[in-house]
Parts: C-alpha cells; structure tokens; sequence
C-alpha cells in the first residue's frame, strides 16, 4: 500500500444525481467509493463511459454534494471546511477537466486567466512577477508568451487544453485531478503534456489522480489504477499487474477494447 | 482518385478550399487551397494537428461558419455546388442529405431542451414529422446508437447523461434523416476505449446501413485504421499528404504523418521514461512564411524547406505528398 499519508483520500463516498422530476430518485452514481493518493504518486482511475469518472471528479472537487463518506486533503475533512479554510485548502487542489472549453471563461484573455490563480493563492506576488510567471508557464505548455493577450475562442480545442492545464499548474497545487487530459490534445504534443505532467511530479511533488480512456497511456503514466464499473471500484492494485492480471472480468473486457494501431 | 473508388460518382468534391479571417496585418488563412474528395458510400480519413484546420473545413461544408469568415474556392455536393452565392438549395441540404457531428457536443446541443425537444425538432424541421411520428422515430433512433431506456432519455437534458451519451446523441441526431455524408469531427476524443470502440463500430455499420458516405475528423491516426478508405493529412491548413489508409499505414511519405504514426504509444512497448512526440508546436494562425510550414519541427528540414514550400504533387507511383524530402 501506501508508504507514506496519502494527500488525497476517499472514504466510503456516496452520490446520488437530483431525481428526475416527477420520477423517483435515481441510483446512485457512486457507491461506496475508496480511494488513495500517496504523496508524489500518479494514479489512474479508468472505467467506461458513464461509471461514474467525472462524477467522482466533480464531488471530490465539491462540484457536486456528496451523499455520504468522506473525503481529506492533506489530513483535513475537505467536505466540512467552510470560508478562508476552503479558500486556503483549495490552492492544493486543482483539476483539469474533459472539455476545455467548458473550463475556461470565454471573456477572460488567457493572460488573465492564468493570472486568476496567482492573484487568489499568491495576493502579495507583484504584476511584472505575475506576468513573467504566466509567460514561462505558457511556453511550458507549448504555446508563446505572446498568447497571453488572446481569447479563448480563438484558439483551437487542442490549444484551450493547453491553457487549460496552465491554469491549473501555475499556483504549484499539492494534488491535480486530471479528467481525460490529453484525450483531446493532438496526438503528436500528448507526449510533451504527458512528460509534462511527469517533469511537474518529479520537481514539484505533485500528487496526480489521472483519468483517461487510453489505458496505454495509464499504463505507462500510472504506478496503481483503480477500476471504476457503475459508480463501484471493482478492481484496483499496481497497474503493471493489474493489467497483466486482471482480477474483474469488466478490467479484461477494457483491455480488449483498446485500439491498437494497424489492427 | 483512388484506384477502388475509380467509376464511382464522387459524393463530396472540395477544390481549393480557402478560409479566412480578417486580422489586424491583412487576412489570416486557416484553410490554404484544400482539395479532398468522397465517393458515395466510402469513409476520407482527415487527420491533422489541432489548429490544422479540419473543423473550419468540415463548418465550410456545413456553411456554419461566423458571419467574418471568408471562404473560396468550391465545395460540390452530389453535383451541387455549395458556394455558390445565394445557394439556397444549400441551406435544404445542409442538415438533411449532408449533417455533422461535432467535435464539442455541450455546445452542440442546446442546453434547456430536452433531448426529445431537440430530436423532434430536426424531423420537423427537415421533413415535416408530426410530433408523436418524431417521438416514435427519435426513441428508434436511440436504440440504435445503443442507448437504454430510450423514452426516459428523451425527456431528459444533455447535462444530465455523460459525455459519451451525449455523443451517442449527437450521432442519433445527425442520422435521423437519413444523410448522404456523414461529417463527423472528433467525434470519439472524449471517450473511453471501451465507448470509442462501439461508437466507431456503430458509425461503420449505420454507414453500411444507410449506405452513407463519411469524412470522419480526428487527430488520432490508429483510429482509421480498419474505417477509412483514404487518408488526407493536414498541417497549418494545407493538405500536406494523401494516400490510400493501406498505403499511409504501411509506408508514410511525409514526415508528419511519419511523425505522427511515432506517437501513438504501442501496447507492447515496455513503460517509456519518456513518451515520444513531435518536438515544437504546430504554428498559429497565420504564422505560416513562404516555406514548408512543417520545417521548424521537421528532422529532414535542409535549405531548401526554409526558401520554397513544397506543392502537393502527384509523383509517378500515384502518391501525393507535400514535401521536397519525403521518406523513401
Ligand atoms: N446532473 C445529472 N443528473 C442526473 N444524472 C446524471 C447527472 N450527471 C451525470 N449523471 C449520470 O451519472 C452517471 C455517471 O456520469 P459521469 O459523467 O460521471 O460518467 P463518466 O464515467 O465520466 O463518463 P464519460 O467517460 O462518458 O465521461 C451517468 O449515468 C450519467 O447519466
Ligand atoms: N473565428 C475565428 N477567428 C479567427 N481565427 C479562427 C476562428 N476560428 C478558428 N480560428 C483559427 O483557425 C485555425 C483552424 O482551427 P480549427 O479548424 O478549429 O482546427 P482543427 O484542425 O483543430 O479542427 C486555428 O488556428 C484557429 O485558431
Ligand atoms: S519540405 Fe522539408 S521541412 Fe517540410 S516536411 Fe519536407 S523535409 Fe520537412
Ligand atoms: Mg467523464
Ligand atoms: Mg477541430
């Protein structure tokens, strides 16, 4: 297991989705749901479309109430703090979401955007300081310091995911949740996000829990991957063997899904 | 045109397709002089870079495109031509004979309908159904994209499924009225193997089965592979390679498409330390010099790729490529 506290852990978490009206109300979307991650570790969560993924994101990220269970950030009951302890906790915490235009505020130019975290977890950081951090992170993403001045909209999917995962990196956070990262960044820079991401671990100790459908990509980003089927963990441990070895049928019907080049 | 397609009418003919926008320092081009064709019933692969210019060429198609865009060149249709100046017919076709799928299914779908609300709405508009005809149709229609408990569905609003529901809804959406081609832009980026697998298995049998042709977009060449006919690459919205899928799979003349076929990781590679790449970023809108707009990131880049930019041609062995060195 884990050889040091995890900063991230979910206990027993329950979620339901608001009934339909009129209907009764629905099953549940997570059901009794633990997981881990250890200080420094990368994490993979896959399961099908609808299992219940982006609904864990969302209740971890309090986007979404959570039913029953807990979860801690860092030691603290992150689903009980309330005000200036929220705000503060919050810097720790950052995601990045499946679809980056849905997370990027189309009034704001990138620049402000990125400028947004700084000002909120970073108040006494200077506005050349400021400036000078959003054009290092920019090119860190593969676009130029100049983009800074541009809008959202005028920028490709590929290129929002981008500053999207900028924003999200540039306050340094202890834990990232990644919901489908790089599914919508272009084959050929996936690679430079996802040595990113492995470059932003090493030197910054960033925690990452790592949502995808590439199950190449989780298995070699990933030292342990939990298996989410209908809102349940059905199966988890070390992705190597996990993968090698799948105790759920559901994980071997995943596997032979994946697409493979030239078959 | 290719070989197994040879005496069969073209469905889709794009010559010198032009898209551009009006920027501080003169018109910036995001499409450069594309031509691609589609014959009935077959499946154009169109891959390519984000910001390559593949969902601007597929809204040409669709004439969704913002007011400020200006395009050139022709876009024929079953014999029609679409850009025609006050193409009305256009307007008809567009949603019926020719409909899309979107690469960004939240902002496709309108938010406060219900799904019903909306399947409905695109019978009514395109052929007249009478609504609970349209009901009946719509919940078909689900049920064919394998979605449960289609009449619970209907009454239901996109945020309420996941994202490769939505998607699955998006494809129901397109079909219901029968297209002739089928554009569908990225229209498996966001799902998992599991969902991507099915719903790439679903377009190929509702294009046997309504006898569609297909331009399917996507950055991610190892999902052609086993769909598409033929393959055009872009880069910096100009076609820049386009062969047969058998061909490109097998012997990728341009070092993009080289390139490309080097990121995907493989199953059978041990973990890397790294992942493998294209180094640098594929250029900005209207960035693009007089030479090979690839160059900057290109291993085989001499001289000569700095000064002129090389034409799409077609050498003697039938391949076309964009390059003045392309692999053997
Ligand atoms: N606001 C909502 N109201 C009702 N049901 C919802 C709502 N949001 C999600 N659901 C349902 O909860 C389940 C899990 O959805 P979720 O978005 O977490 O799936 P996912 O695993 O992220 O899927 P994908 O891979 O397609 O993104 C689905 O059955 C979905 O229809
Ligand atoms: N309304 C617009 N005004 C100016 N440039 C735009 C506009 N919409 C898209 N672009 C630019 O057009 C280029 C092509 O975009 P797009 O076709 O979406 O690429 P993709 O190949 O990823 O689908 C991009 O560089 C994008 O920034
Ligand atoms: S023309 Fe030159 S720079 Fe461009 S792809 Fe070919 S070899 Fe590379
Ligand atoms: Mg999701
Ligand atoms: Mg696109």
């Amino acid at each position: 297991m884990l050889e040091s506290d995890p900063v991230l852990e979910v206990r027993g978490l329950c979620v339901r989705h608001a009934a339909r009206e009129g209907g009764r109300p629905s099953r549940a979307a997570l059901a009794d749901v633990n997981l881990q991650l250890g200080a420094g570790e990368m994490v993979g969560l896959v399961g099908e479309s609808g299992s219940g993924k982006s609904t864990l994101v969302r209740a971890v990220a309090r986007l979404l109430p959570a039913e029953a269970g807990e979860v801690r950030v860092l030691g603290l009951n992150w689903l009980r703090l309330h005000g200036r302890a929220l705000r503060e906790q919050r810097r720790h915490l950052q995601l990045v979401f499946q679809d980056p235009l849905a997370s990027l505020n189309p009034r704001m130019s990138v620049g402000e955007a990125l400028s947004e975290p700084l000002r909120a977890f970073h108040p006494r950081m200077g506005a050349p300081e400021r400036r000078e951090a959003v054009a290092v992170m920019l090119e860190r993403v593969g676009l130029s310091a100049a983009d800074a001045s541009r809008y959202p909209r005028l920028f490709s999917g590929g290129q929002c995911q981008r500053i999207a995962i900028a924003r999200a990196m540039i306050a340094k956070p202890r834990i990232l949740i990644c919901d489908e990262p790089v599914s919508s960044l272009d084959v050929s820079i996936r690679g430079q996000i996802l040595n990113l991401l492995l470059d932003l671990q090493r030197d910054a100790g960033t925690s990452m829990l790592f949502i995808s459908h590439d199950l190449a990509v989780v298995r070699h980003l990933c030292r342990r991957t939990y298996v989410l089927l209908a809102g349940r963990i059905v199966d988890e441990g070390p992705t190597a063997e996990l993968f090698a070895r799948p105790h759920h049928p559901y994980t071997l019907e995943l596997l032979a899904a994946a697409p493979r080049l030239g078959g | 045109m290719s070989a197994e397609g040879a005496g069969r009418a073209l469905c889709l003919d794009v010559r010198g397709l032009n898209v551009a926008y009006p920027g501080v320092a003169g018109p910036i081009e995001v499409v450069r002089d594309a031509s691609f064709e589609v014959v009935e019933g077959q499946c154009l692969g169109i891959v390519g870079e984000s910001g390559s210019g593949k969902s601007q060429s597929c809204l040409a198609l669709m004439g969704l495109l913002p007011r400020q865009a200006r395009v050139g060149g022709s876009i024929r249709f079953r014999g029609r031509e679409l850009l025609a100046d006050g193409a009305r017919e256009a307007r008809s076709l567009r949603g019926r004979e020719l409909a899309m799928v979107f690469q960004d299914p939240i902002s496709a779908l309108t938010p406060h309908l219900r799904i019903g609300t909306q399947l409905g709405e695109v019978l009514r508009r395109h052929l007249g159904t009478n609504a609970a005809e349209a009901r009946t149709r719509a919940a078909l229609m689900l049920t064919h994209v394998g979605i449960d408990h289609p009449e619970q569905r209907l009454r239901q609003y996109p945020h309420q499924l996941s994202g490769g529901m939505r998607q699955r809804v998006m494809i129901a959406m397109a079909c219901l009225c029968g297209p002739a081609l089928l554009l569908a832009d990225e229209p498996t980026t966001a799902l998992d193997a599991a969902v991507q697998a099915q719903v790439i298995a679903l377009l190929r049998s509702m294009r046997t089965e309504l006898g569609m042709a297909m331009v399917l977009v996507t950055h991610d060449l190892a999902l052609l592979s086993g769909l598409a006919d033929r393959i055009v690459v872009m880069y910096a919205g100009r076609v820049v390679e386009s062969a047969s899928a058998a061909e490109l799979f097998a012997r990728p003349l341009h070092p993009y498409t080289a390139g490309l076929l080097a990121c995907v990781p493989r199953w059978t590679d041990a973990p890397p330390s790294r992942f493998a790449s294209i180094p640098g970023v594929p250029p900005g809108p209207g960035a693009v010099g007089g030479g090979c707009a690839f160059a900057p990131r290109c291993t085989r880049a001499a001289a000569r790729c700095l000064q002129s930019r090389p034409e799409l041609a077609p050498r003697a062995d039938g391949r076309c490529v964009a390059c003045h060195f392309p692999h053997a």
